[in-house]
């Protein structure tokens, strides 16, 4: 087997598409040269990549540089000829994500040398695009863990423009990687009380999955409230009745105001969000969809119908959504408009357009007027990147938010100032239109914004260039009556025994959770005294673990409430403290206590929360029956 | 009129041309000092320290428009030996940052530009030096005059060249590669050249 063929077998298991594109390549690889020390060296565009003298010496003298950094992972601009890879292994540090920019580099070197070693282990990444690398940076990095972005001095003076936005990109993927455990850490404990709360509206409405393919060819408009929506407001006014209109949540007050009912408004917001609608009678005529994680409220508000779709991020909803009748998970991409956006290819749509989807700063707003926002005023600091935002909320309250301005590629190609959120979605779309062609779709996507940010992958057009004047005769009432007739039956006798197998576990959880505290208590005390009987103790302890973990195994979502408390543990243990063994022995006891403490409580307190699912349920389902029993009646009067 | 000192004692001297300079002046002592294996070491006019004994300056003043000159003398071998414990010095600044731009290149920092710099002058100062000091007859003996200079010479010219090169394409790494292994052990080799640093010098 050729040296080639090695390196791609190793690439092959984590990154199948480059595997294949390294198989068919015909690029001319760089050429090979033997350092003096019989080191691989090269040149490209006349520029030496490795020292010609003594190359490992030239990598470990950066890998030092990095390791003394501590960084939990490395993301190096520039495979090379992979010495600093390899000098990176060799010094213990084993989790790198390498994006080479060159084919011509990656073809010559992975012809000529034999890194296949060092591209087997576990958490070393190669990739041949952004995409892939900032994928790989969002799947296996998480949110806590620190990183270190490098790249040599060659890299640097041949790739400059790549650098900058690979560096970009890579701030922004970690920036997006920590918000996204703040969020998950902020948010779980509201997504499971919000889903118990509303197992009787899923009962009683669709899950979104009954409009599959049943829009096929028409234009969907998904609407943001981002300042650019009020350049394309006039002309979607026209094409109300000829395409759909989706709008998301946020936006739904702005369109009402401009005299656009939608279609459809999605929203998953956990805390009530009243104040995104205004009441006007021309609202009920509104379908909402939304997710099973929303706030009660909103499933209780005036609407001409509802539709519920379920996140594969809960637990609860990966267990219990087809027994709701729904296969379809809504990806999320941290934003209510790229879970529409899937939705709309999952209905069938094309094309599918986004407008008001900005993603970046206005002049002078961060949303479209008419919206929850009544005033707001802008202002970014180039020089110091820190940008303020002073607003006032339609509630009348007022307030200001104080974030770092990232960067976006804007739509003339010059940079727009962004933050956090909107690049998470973006960078979220981005990957997600990627792979998504990748897979041979061949719906328009379109980014009809007219500013902000630039989105790569789609197509950039005005929203008339993009759907032009809609579908004639249009019958959206029609179809989503059809589809709410089609529903597939809710399965309450799985659904029943489901809820039940959580209470039975919920309260074993909480006997081992309060056995375990005292057990950890005691062994403290037992540590300090130097009683012989820890190490009974400490058995015990384990034994009650193992039975607790069996048990929390079927019933996943208790760790999900108790997400904040898991995140603080895993800052303990990550910490490093100068302290004895002893002494760290004791911190850890403390630690396991006040753990087990939590898990018993949040047990606690879900006991109380599934029973009353449960009585719900019977309630659905009883009124299920009636409604049956009701419906057979008028069938057989009539 | 001025009054003329050669290390501290007036001398009588005769303004023949009617105007001449100090630097004709100190040109005169110099070729009586070297009968007598000395040379000029310093020069002082009304007071103040003339900068650079190679001309120009002070030295174009006449010698009318002065009150007082003062000229020190040092043996040939003093001068010549200071001369040589400069380039020991350059030397070694030269070494460092060698060292330090070597590193800055390959770690990517920013501090490799200027030290580049500092490197190129202090290669441009020592040589200076080395062609001054090679006219002297004290330094005749020493090994890096007999024997290497002109190839010492010619291999900091292609060093150079070659850096000059490389930064002109945007080549870093043969930048630092021409620093660590070609340049660095030709400072060497010419420091080395000039012999061990005496105890007296030292002090």
């Amino acid at each position: 087997m050729g040296i080639l063929e090695k390196n791609i077998d190793a690439i092959r298991p984590k990154d199948p598409e480059l595997a294949s594109t390294l198989t068919v390549s015909r690029a001319q690889g760089v050429r090979i040269e033997r350092a003096r020390t019989g080191l691989p060296t090269f040149e490209l565009d006349g520029r030496c990549f490795h020292s010609r003298y003594d190359p490992a010496k030239e990598a470990a003298l950066q890998a030092a540089d990095i390791v003394k950094r501590k960084p939990d992972w490395v993301v190096i601009f520039g495979l090379g000829a992979g010495h600093l890879l390899k000098e990176l292994v060799n010094e213990g540090f084993k989790k790198v994500i390498v994006y080479e920019p060159s084919p011509e580099i990656l073809k010559g070197v992975l012809s000529e040398v034999d890194l296949s070693g060092v591209l087997s282990l576990k958490d070393v990444y190669l990739s041949g695009t952004y995409q892939a690398a900032v994928s790989n940076m969002l799947n296996y990095i998480e949110g806590e863990e620190d990183l270190l972005s490098y790249q040599s001095t060659p890299y640097r003076l041949a790739f400059p423009e790549e650098i900058l936005e690979f560096i970009n990109r890579v701030h922004n993927a970690h920036t997006t990687n920590r918000v996204a455990v703040m969020t998950d850490v902020d948010s779980r404990l509201d997504w499971v009380e919000n889903y118990f709360a509303n197992i009787g509206s899923f009962a009683e409405h669709p899950p979104v999955d009954v409009l599959r393919d049943m829009l096929a060819g028409v234009p969907a408009v998904i609407v943001g409230a981002g300042p650019s929506l009020m350049k394309n407001i006039g002309y979607l006014k026209t094409l109300k009745g000829r395409v759909l209109i989706f709008a998301a949540v946020t936006a739904s007050r702005v369109l009402i105001k401009h005299g656009i009912v939608p279609d459809l408004v999605i929203s998953a917001e956990k805390i009530d969000t009243g104040e995104y609608f205004t009441d006007v009678p021309d609202e009920k005529k509104i379908r909402l969809v939304l997710g099973e994680i929303s706030h009660p409220e909103a499933f209780a508000r005036d609407a001409s119908g509802k539709f519920v779709f379920f996140n594969a991020f809960l637990n609860l909803s990966s267990a219990q959504a087809p027994l709701w009748g729904s296969t379809y998970f809504g990806p999320s991409g941290g934003s209510v408009t790229t879970t529409a956006l899937d939705m709309a290819l999952m209905f069938g749509c094309d094309p599918v357009v986004f407008v008001g989807q900005d993603l970046a700063f206005g002049k002078d707003s961060t949303h479209a007027d008419g919206g929850v926002y009544q005033g707001q005023k802008v202002t970014v600091d180039e020089k110091t990147g820190e940008c303020r935002v002073d607003w006032d909320y339609v509630t009348g309250a007022t307030g200001t938010i104080n974030c770092r301005v990232l960067w976006l590629k804007g739509l003339d190609g010059r940079p727009v100032a962004s933050k956090y959120d909107w690049v998470t979605f973006h960078q979220w779309i981005e990957n997600y239109v990627a792979a998504k062609k990748k897979g041979g779709l061949t719906t328009r996507l379109v980014n009809a914004t007219e500013g902000g940010a630039y989105i790569e992958g789609m197509e950039h057009t005005t929203l008339a260039g993009a759907v032009g004047p809609g579908v004639e005769g249009l019958d959206l009432e029609k179809v989503f009556a059809g589809a709410e007739a089609r529903r597939t039956p809710v399965d309450y006798e799985a659904l029943s025994g489901s809820l039940a197998g959580m209470l039975d576990n919920i309260r074993s959880i909480r006997k081992h959770s309060v056995a375990i505290v005292k057990e950890a208590q005691w062994a403290r005390r037992a540590l300090e005294k130097n009683d012989p009987g820890l190490e009974k103790s400490i058995v015990k302890i384990r034994a009650l673990e193992g039975e607790l973990f069996d048990r929390a195994a079927e019933t996943r979502f208790i760790w999900e409430t108790l997400a904040a408390y898991t995140h603080k543990l895993k800052q303990y243990l990550k910490a490093e403290r100068p302290e004895s063994e002893r002494e760290s022995a004791l911190s850890d006891f403390k630690a396991i206590a006040a753990t087990y403490k939590r898990v018993g409580d949040m047990s606690a307190r879900f006991v109380p929360v599934v029973k009353g699912a449960i009585s719900e349920l019977e309630r659905a389902r009883a009124s299920a029956h009636t409604g049956d029993a009701c419906a057979v009646k008028a069938a057989s009067g009539s | 009129m001025s009054e003329v000192y050669l290390d501290g004692a007036r001398v009588e001297f005769e303004d023949t041309g009617a105007g001449a300079t100090v630097g004709e002046l100190v040109d005169a002592l110099a070729g009586e000092l070297e009968k007598l294996g000395r040379v000029v070491a310093g020069v002082e006019v009304d007071g103040r320290a003339v900068v650079s004994l190679s001309g120009g300056g002070e030295l174009d003043s006449g010698l009318g428009t002065c009150a007082e000159v003062k000229v020190f003398s040092a043996p040939v071998e003093a001068v010549a030996m200071a001369g040589v414990d400069v380039v020991r010095g350059y030397a070694e600044f030269i070494g460092e940052a060698i060292s330090g731009c070597v590193n800055g290149i390959r770690l990517g920092t920013d501090m490799a530009e200027k030290t580049l710099s500092a490197v190129i002058e202090g290669v441009g100062e020592m040589t200076r030096t080395l062609d001054a000091l090679s006219g002297n007859p004290a330094v005749k003996d020493i090994g890096f005059f007999k024997d290497s200079r002109l190839e010492c010479y010619k291999g900091l010219l292609s060093c150079l060249e070659a850096v000059d090169a490389a930064r002109r394409s945007g080549d870093a790494i043969t930048i630092a590669d021409v620093l660590e292994y070609e340049l660095a052990p030709l400072v060497m080799e010419i420091k080395e050249g000039l012999g061990p640093v005496e105890p007296a010098e030292l002090s």
